[in-house]
């Protein structure tokens, strides 16, 4: 969930300016400067990738491009790492559905 | 308290022909070591896709090898309790000149009469075999169906296990320094991690068979050249049918013109959809395993050529290890003359295929005196090799 | 012909940077090469460009005097550029920087290379380590820090060392819900007094820690020492955290454990080295326990192995930020001595300046490597617990690999292909090193190291083939009688 100020603690957060992205086909807001692991998280989505040996939920674990677990498909590329790639107006992104969600 | 360990027989070189050599052995009771300078199958025998290849036999004399010991394959994960993956599998090798297409006609009049399937494939049939080739500017294609895969490294382990299991002595990061040899005769092999006694010692040491050699002051006439291979991610989206190969190169300058390097490629893909590419250098008498910058460019720019669709696919790996070739084709198997108890196995064209029958042939060696499997004197250690054509003899345009 | 370059930076974090302006100011070109979009590394971590903040760290400062040092024009900095590969050059002692960036793969020929690729959390695994909702500690403080984002609601936060504190802290400040913090080492307790010398001249740190020491008991935080994460559990994500104390070799003691519902899982089990690079070239490997395991051999100028290649900070073995920036100043100017820019003379004044804090430096990474680097037994595990993630290889298939005779972890990614998915086992080696020490009863280091291949981070193959490993030189590729 994102950070939103609060007195005492946190008093000048600021994102960049909301822009539109597309989520499963879904339009959604999210802020420039945002990782497109943020934004899927912010809209609840946790299961990124199903690791194609096993059909398990993969996701994102390690945040700086080293564990290659939160593998996503942006503007129809597959296998990006949504934790190193920042979003722009428009970005496509598509993730995978596991069973048991 | 320094007492030098005795074997009966010590193997020298943990690839596939050696593994294979420890298990026979092995089995047939003789107490056995096996020495590895780096991991089990660090040279070509780990770094090669696990092509279970017959096409490419030098035709004038391992024919009957390849038939032999393919024929093994048939109860081998049965007889070694262990599944190493292997799936009989088509290979279609493009031909781009009609150099190359006159070389397969001669291939395709005789390997069929030895039991080896080998047809032509008109380019217009090319696609209906494998769809995802690009056919466009090609000859034709052969065509082997006589031919299988299987992943190496299991393939080695499933024979060590064994091996381990009947008293093997398996040393990794091992490297043997020297031999003592008294009156003619191997008696001992010395090693950086001390000196081992032993009746038989057995080379099964590919490309590094010429540096050891060397301290034996012998030339054994092996030469080596670089082979590359990469994988990419699993492409679950295309399906290739067949091992495909080009029977032409590339050159890409690495430096400069005439500073160039050959390239051949091989393609396959795993069971698990990942690709697999593969390429031989220009040969050179090289022992380096560290992979140029100019391969990795290469071996995609050949995938590119003739598969297209691979240019989205990542690449996740490349590596490289030298192989051996002989001038007339044939391994060197056999007794050393002037040296009791040296046998050597090395240099196999085809190691994958003909482990199986090298491992049987070694171990009657050793425990007989000769072998009644096949007629080995065309690949005397010792002899005088002919040149035959082979794949690897590229024209190189540039300095050699 | 193609220019050879004086010097290529890898990584633009505490040590990259130092060693760039080190060495520029000298009077080297410097070519400084981040995969990020903005230099910083982790742990000066910039904000993205549009976003704002008033939590910063004390040591924000510090970080803008680096960032504008940067702007020098002996420095040029490519972001957005991973470095997948080293290979041999093309002239007498040169290397080539292999890069792949927003314009394409490029090659790089140089005279010298600085490794200073940092280091990253090192995992240990349990059943259900690997369901969405477990991070590390450092994921934890880059989604806080760099993004404004809670990583969840209700978490539970297991580990070892000031990572993780930072961690909880941050979580707890930002509004989480901690439900308990575990320090798995019991070395906090046992050898913590006779290092309290060591704190000498570390007043930042002191105040960092006391810092997040106000939060836990602002917050009542449980905070239990000698406490370990057992396991996970939860239908397509974590939703209950097991846990129990350990006894004095790390294995959890029976009927200790307690289970806590949660919706996130922070593990904070230290660094790993990131030595995917000094691997690959190969660079010889010595074995540091304090320090996170094989490391590069480095002399007294932090050269490794390979002449014109060094090393730098926390991928030639785990020591903090400060004395990152002490190797990286330390780096710089030796190249820049290599290469002419220093004599011999203003070389020597240099080391001897920054001696002390090297020192000072060194003694405390060697103590905080003593507390931290201690990780639960967990092997009583199930065998279905996966340990490589990528290639989903299990406990049971790594024992199978051992009782085939496997003898190093090079033997078990050969029989077992863990290790060899898309981190190239960066996850997965320490734990498949761990499982081998523990089942051959020798020490961790017998099992070796994996060697890596390029290209470290997957490339495609479209970049491959237009690769231009000449920068300057119009280069042809010649495609023979394909045409």
């Amino acid at each position: 969930m994102r950070i939103e100020n609060t007195p005492g603690h946190s008093t000048q957060l600021r994102r960049g300016k909301s822009i539109p992205v597309i989520i499963n086909g879904e339009k959604v807001s999210a802020f420039e400067g945002e990782l497109v692991s943020t934004v899927l998280h912010a809209e609840g989505i946790r299961t990124l990738h199903i690791n194609p040996h096993s059909q398990r939920e993969a996701s994102l674990y390690c945040m700086m491009g080293v564990c290659y677990q939160c593998l996503v498909t942006i503007d129809g590329v597959r296998n990006m790492r949504a934790c190193q790639t920042y979003i722009h107006d428009g970005m496509e992104i598509e993730t995978e559905t596991g069973e048991s969600a | 308290m320094n007492k030098t360990k005795t074997f009966d027989v010590i193997i020298v070189g943990a690839g596939v022909i050696g593994c294979s050599i420890a298990y026979y052995l092995t089995q047939a009771g003789f107490k056995t070591a096996l020495f590895e300078k780096d991991f089990v199958g660090a040279g070509a025998s780990g770094a090669n896709f696990g092509m279970v290849q017959s096409n490419d036999v030098a035709i004038q004399h391992s024919i009957p090898m390849v038939t032999t010991s393919y024929q093994r394959f048939d109860t081998l994960e049965e007889q070694l309790g262990m599944r190493f993956g292997f799936r009989r599998i088509a290979s279609l090798r493009l031909l781009a000149t009609e150099a190359d297409w006159q070389f397969s006609a001669e291939r395709a009049r005789i390997l069929p009469e030895a039991g080896i399937p080998y047809e032509f494939v008109p380019p217009e049939r090319i696609p209906e075999i494998e769809p995802l080739v690009n056919p466009r500017g090609l000859y034709g294609a052969s065509y082997c169906s006589y031919q299988a895969q299987l992943n190496p490294f299991l393939y080695m382990w499933a024979y060590l296990q064994n091996a381990i299991r009947s008293g093997l002595e398996l040393h990794s990061y091992t490297s043997v320094i020297n031999f003592g040899i008294q009156n003619g005769v191997m008696k001992t092999v010395v090693t950086d991690k001390g000196t081992f006694s032993a009746g038989i010692v057995i080379l099964a040491t590919a490309a590094w068979t010429r540096p050891l050699g060397q301290l034996l002051g012998r030339k054994w006439d092996i030469h080596t050249f670089r082979a590359s291979a990469m994988v990419t991610e699993p492409v679950a989206s295309l399906n290739l049918r067949t091992i495909v190969t080009t029977a032409q190169h590339i050159e890409i300058p690495v430096n400069s013109q005439g500073d160039s390097e050959l390239t051949v490629l091989a393609i396959s893909q795993t069971a698990d959809g990942h690709f697999l590419i593969a390429q031989a250098d220009r040969p050179g008498e090289v022992l380096c395993d560290a992979i140029s910058h100019v391969a990795p460019k290469a071996m995609a720019i050949m995938a590119a050529r003739y598969f297209p669709a691979l240019r989205t696919a990542r690449m996740l790996r490349t590596w490289t290890a030298p192989t051996t070739y002989t001038q007339d084709g044939g391994p060197l198997l056999g007794y050393v003359d002037g040296i009791d108890g040296l046998i050597l196995a090395a240099s196999f064209r085809s190691a994958i295929i003909n482990a199986p029958l090298a491992g049987e042939i070694v171990t009657q060696l050793v425990s007989q005196g000769y072998t009644d499997l096949i007629d080995i004197n065309p690949f005397s250690p010792e002899r005088e090799m002919i040149a035959a054509e082979t794949f690897y003899t590229v024209k190189c345009s540039g300095k050699k | 012909m193609s220019t050879i370059r004086e010097l290529v930076i890898v990584g633009a974090g505490p040590a990259g940077m130092q060693a760039a302006i080190a060495a520029a100011s000298a009077g080297v070109q410097v070519i400084l090469i981040d995969s990020s979009p903005l230099p910083g590394g982790q742990y000066y971590k910039q904000l993205p460009r549009p976003f704002l903040s008033d939590n910063q760290d004390s040591h924000h400062e510090h970080a803008h005097q680096l960032f504008s040092h940067l702007a020098n024009p002996h420095i040029e900095v490519m972001t957005e550029t991973m470095v997948w590969g080293i290979f041999a050059g093309a002239n007498a002692g040169t290397w080539q920087v292999a890069t792949y960036g927003p314009t394409g793969c490029f090659g790089l020929e140089t005279k010298k290379i600085i490794l200073a690729n940092g280091a990253y959390d090192r995992s240990i695994s349990f059943p259900g380590w690997d369901l969405p909702g477990v991070i590390t500690a450092g994921a934890a403080l880059t989604m806080l820090k760099h993004q404004h984002f809670l990583p969840g609601k209700r978490i539970l936060l297991s580990g070892s060392g000031p990572l993780q504190m930072a961690a909880a802290a941050w979580l707890i400040d930002s509004g989480a819900e901690v439900v308990a913090v575990l320090e798995s080492s019991p070395n906090l307790i046992k050898h913590g007094i006779r290092y309290l010398p060591a704190l000498t001249a570390q007043t930042a740190r002191i105040r960092e820690g006391l810092g997040y020491l106000r939060s836990f008991i602002k917050a009542k935080t449980n905070y239990k020492f000698g406490w370990s994460i057992t396991s996970c559990s939860g239908a397509g994500q974590v939703q209950q955290a097991t846990f129990a104390k350990l006894d004095s070799r790390g294995l959890p003691i029976p009927g200790t454990k307690e289970t806590k519902e949660v919706d996130t899982v922070v593990l904070g089990y230290s660094l790993n080295p990131n030595t995917s690079l000094s691997r690959m070239v190969p660079c010889e490997m010595e074995f540091q326990h304090l320090r996170g395991g094989y490391v590069p051999r480095r002399n007294e100028n932090f050269e490794t192995s390979q002449p014109g290649i060094y090393a730098a900070g926390d991928c030639a073995g785990v020591g903090g930020a400060p004395l990152s920036e002490v190797e990286g100043r330390i780096t710089g100017s030796a190249i820049a001595h290599q290469l002419g820019y220093l004599s011999i003379q203003e070389y020597d004044a240099i080391r001897e300046k920054e001696a002390g804090s090297l020192a000072r430096e060194k003694r405390f990474a060697d103590v905080l490597g003593d507390l931290f680097s201690f990780t639960p037994d967990l092997s009583s595990m199930a065998g279905a617990t996966i340990i490589c993630r990528c290639e989903q290889i299990s406990l049971a298939e790594i024992r199978a690999a051992i009782a085939m005779g496997a003898q190093t972890v090079t033997d078990i990614k050969n029989i077992t292909r863990s290790g060899m998915g898309n981190c190239q086992g960066r996850t997965c080696a320490t734990l498949i090193a761990g499982i081998l020490a523990k089942e051959t009863q020798r020490p961790i280091q017998a099992g070796g190291f994996l060697a890596t291949r390029p290209p470290i981070h997957p490339v495609p193959l479209s970049a491959l083939e237009n690769y231009q490993y000449h920068e300057d030189s119009s280069v042809q590729v010649q495609r023979g009688s394909l045409e």
